[in-house]
């Protein structure tokens, strides 16, 4: 069922207005989870929209030595970021522009988010963010391949790389959707999105130890509005990469039609979709401890090898799509 | 409600394999003992899905039976064991983690194409669950050659066994009560004399390393 032009303009705007509007909080919601699990009390659910007005109202300083590539990265960073927010169905199908691009273009985006990011660290010549910046990009060369075999595991039953299109597929089977090879893939997407989000056993976001830290390694450099584009992306990358694995894994919630009551109760369950996820990673990083770095390889060969069972399983015992 | 049944089965089956996959790149033999103790749990639900998809009470019994010896008390004594042996508490391997994984996989897929082809099951139900179980005992296999020590060389036993136990589920739904239980009471003994047998070990060698039984003292 096809809606009207307006009401897919609002449901547009509002997957906009939900992920950009919820990302802070999930991240709060997140850091409060595992203050509790620690014995802490943690920071209020709102601290993240004061730090980011804070620093929005306040000036960018620049290094002399820096060229425009510091200047406009997180702009760029941030609207690649934008742009993969259509690619995924956050609570109505079809979503509106979800058929301008499949998941190979969302992964292709969250690179040249990776990509912009990691030159800018490297472009005021400090020390700390051309060391940030190596070990980004050789955790990124270890992730991508995995995230497309990763979207391959997903997609294959359902014969196709676009997120509407296996959605749609598991909201029809319902309960049936539920399948070995999906178990496998979303275990394989699990340890792919602690990779690609920087969370705990691999980047520890809450310090700024020099020998260990990744991602704040490479916006050391940053300060006022472009900081607060560059964090909140953070926040908002780990929300698109949970809201993908939710329409990948459990689709279920999602509405086919478009009547207000029907797209406003699954925007309901989206949003307790986004919590439940957070509070699970949250749980899962308080139980952690940072590993070394060269550990990382382990757990995107884990990842390889749940992904690629994922497929075997789909082709041969489940007898494909 | 079968085809329900046939689903969760599928499900838990997999949740052996997952934990199987798991346990071979643990670094710390307490988190692969819990592994082994998660992966007897998923077994055991298995099991009781069986039971309730062909209505056999003796099924029942078994998976009351794994979920208590393998998923409760092996583990229980294995850990008491890693206590008070007081040695180094990581698992020492011939092969590195990624080699590991990356073996497991090459199981998977090996077992996937040889038994996929074995047609006289295609027709029982849950037929799609003997890959996954050749899978499971291969790789209980691959941990029991690939580490060093004693324990991990126990641990990797338990988890062929329970391959083996899946399997006969899968195929015949249970072995027969009364093999499977003279299996689950050889395990527990199993478990015992490892212990005692470890606990000498200790004494003599002041170490549990297999590979150094080879060299001779004195």
């Amino acid at each position: 069922m096809t809606a009207s032009v307006p009401a897919q303009l609002v449901a547009f705007v509002g997957e906009y207005l939900l992920v950009l509007g919820l990302s802070p909080l999930l991240l709060a919601v997140l850091g409060r989870v595992k203050a509790r699990t620690q014995g802490r009390v943690g920071p209020p659910l709102l601290q993240p929209y004061r730090d980011l007005w804070k620093l929005i109202g306040k000036d960018a300083v620049y290094s002399k030595s820096a060229s425009w590539v510091t200047r406009y990265a997180p702009a760029i960073s941030f609207a690649a970021l934008l742009a993969t927010v259509p690619l995924i169905p956050w609570f109505v199908l079809p979503s509106p522009l979800g058929t301008f691009g499949d998941l190979i273009v969302l992964v292709g985006l969250l690179a040249l988010s990776r990509f912009i990011t990691a030159l800018a660290a490297t472009d005021a010549g400090s020390t700390f963010g051309g060391m940030g910046s190596t070990r980004e990009m050789w955790m990124g060369a270890l992730a991508e391949p995995v995230f497309l075999l990763v979207i391959f595991a997903f997609g294959s039953p359902a014969g196709s790389t676009q997120a509407g299109a296996i959605a749609a597929r598991g909201v029809s089977l319902g309960i049936a959707y539920a399948s070995p090879p999906l178990l496998l893939a979303i275990v394989a997407y699990v340890l792919l999105l602690l990779v690609e989000t920087g969370r705990l056993p691999i980047d520890n976001s809450a310090t700024h130890l020099e020998l260990t830290m990744v991602h704040e390694a490479m916006v050391l450099e940053y300060s006022g509005r472009d900081l607060a584009l560059l964090e909140w992306g953070r926040g908002f990358k780990l929300a698109i990469m949970i809201g993908l694995l939710i329409a990948l894994a459990a689709p279920w919630g999602i509405s086919t039609s478009w009547t207000l009551a029907l797209v406003s109760l699954a925007v309901g369950i989206v949003v307790i979709k986004l919590l439940g996820a957070h509070v699970l990673v949250s749980r899962l990083e308080a139980g952690v401890a940072k590993w070394r770095l060269f550990r990382v390889a382990d757990l995107t060969t884990l990842a390889v090898v749940f992904a690629f069972g994922s497929l075997a399983l789909t082709y041969v015992v489940g007898g494909g799509a | 409600m079968i085809v329900l049944a046939v689903q969760a089965l599928d499900i838990s089956a997999a949740i052996v394999l997952v934990t199987a996959w798991i346990s071979l790149i643990h670094r710390r033999i307490e988190a692969l003992v819990d592994t082994y103790a998660i992966q007897s749990g998923a077994l055991g639900i298995t099991a009781g899905l069986v039971a309730y998809q062909y209505q056999a009470p003796d099924i029942y019994v078994l998976a009351g039976l794994t979920i208590v010896v393998n998923a409760i008390v092996l583990p229980w004594l294995l850990r008491r064991v890693v206590r008070n042996l007081g040695v180094s508490r990581m698992v020492n391997m011939y092969a590195s983690v990624r080699a590991s994984a990356l073996a497991g996989l090459a199981i998977l897929l090996v077992s996937v194409w040889v038994v996929g082809g074995i047609t006289p099951f295609a027709e029982v139900p849950s037929a799609g669950l003997l890959p996954i179980s050749v899978a499971v005992l291969l790789i209980g296999f691959f941990l029991l050659i690939t580490r060093r020590k004693a324990i991990t060389q126990v641990v990797g036993l338990l988890v062929m066994n329970n391959g083996i136990f899946l399997a006969g589920i899968a195929l015949t739904y249970g072995l027969g009560l009364f093999v499977e239980l003279g299996l689950a009471a050889n395990l527990l003994v199993l478990a015992i004399v490892a212990r005692i047998f470890l606990e000498r070990m200790k004494e003599s060698f002041d170490h549990v390393d297999a590979d150094a039984l080879r060299a001779l003292e004195g």
